[in-house]
């Protein structure tokens, strides 16, 4: 079989699956309705790092395991929470290029809390409220155009239990 | 029908402040049911949109690690008076709510 033909068949395979996913594309933005202008802008749900049930898995679905901490991710959490169940963090990113921002509890079944894709518009800042199963290690990470950093606290709870 | 999400925009300069809250249970799938038997099934809100002049903003992916009637600031670069903010939601059952309102 000569390279010609090897050339021939990838032209074709690549027509193929660019057809395929665009028709899925067409699929998935016609199903989300309401909320269909935004996935042409952002990200899709990165399931595998929400599924991931220890924080490595999660940081390594997420692909953000080589981040490196940075002063200019700020990450501000109570030191100690006295209700478990309503958690007040807040993340700021003074990084240029800020695109999106991540937050993991550690010790929560499933430690990936949130991801908020910053869209152009928007100041790379946002405040949330979390329920934390156990004392643990808050970790937020923003990635930018040039790399991924992240910031990190430890919270206690004195009230433990997810379940609120 | 869900109940309503409530929205409070505050403008400082051409920043501005947006505060959610959304009625939701964000039930984890964790909680004893408190009249039968079981867990209260898993039902959370997963996708938030924010816009600005119809414009989006913000996108965020959420687990059920957000807490019970969530709370989430943002703030909107280049917003004015009159501008159109909107939040909308939807959750792990298919239900969705939004709501617009104007910068003051």
């Amino acid at each position: 079989m000569g390279s010609d033909q090897h050339a021939g068949h990838d032209v074709v395979r690549r027509r193929v699956l660019g057809a395929l996913a665009r028709t899925a594309g067409l699929i998935a933005a016609a199903a989300t309705g309401l909320l269909q202008t935004a996935r042409a802008w952002a990200g899709e749900r990165n399931v595998p790092a929400f599924d991931a049930k220890v924080l490595d898995e999660a940081l390594a679905a997420a692909g953000v395991t080589d981040a490196i901490e940075s002063p200019d991710v700020v990450l501000r959490a109570p030191d100690i929470a006295e209700n478990s169940a309503i958690v007040h963090i807040e993340i700021e990113s003074k990084l240029p290029g800020t695109r999106s921002i991540l937050l993991f509890a550690e010790k929560n079944p499933q430690p990936f809390v949130a991801q908020f894709d910053i869209l152009p518009g928007m100041d790379p800042f946002v405040a949330v409220r979390i329920k934390m199963a156990e004392s643990a290690h808050l970790r937020a990470v923003v990635l930018t155009d040039t790399g991924r950093f992240f910031a990190r606290r430890e919270t206690t709870v004195t009230l433990g239990g997810c379940a609120g | 029908m869900p109940d309503p999400i409530k929205m409070r925009i505050t403008l400082d300069g051409d920043v501005a402040t947006v505060k959610v809250l959304m009625p939701h249970p964000m039930e984890t799938g964790l909680r004893k049911n408190p009249v039968g038997e079981g867990f209260v099934p898993i039902h959370y809100i997963h996708h938030v949109v924010a816009t600005h002049n119809d414009r989006p903003v913000l996108d965020a992916q959420w687990s059920r690690s957000v807490s019970k009637n969530p709370f989430l600031e943002f703030r909107v670069r280049g917003a004015k008076s009159g501008d159109r903010i909107a939040v909308s939601w939807e959750d792990t059952h298919g239900e969705s709510n939004r709501l617009e309102a104007r910068v003051k």
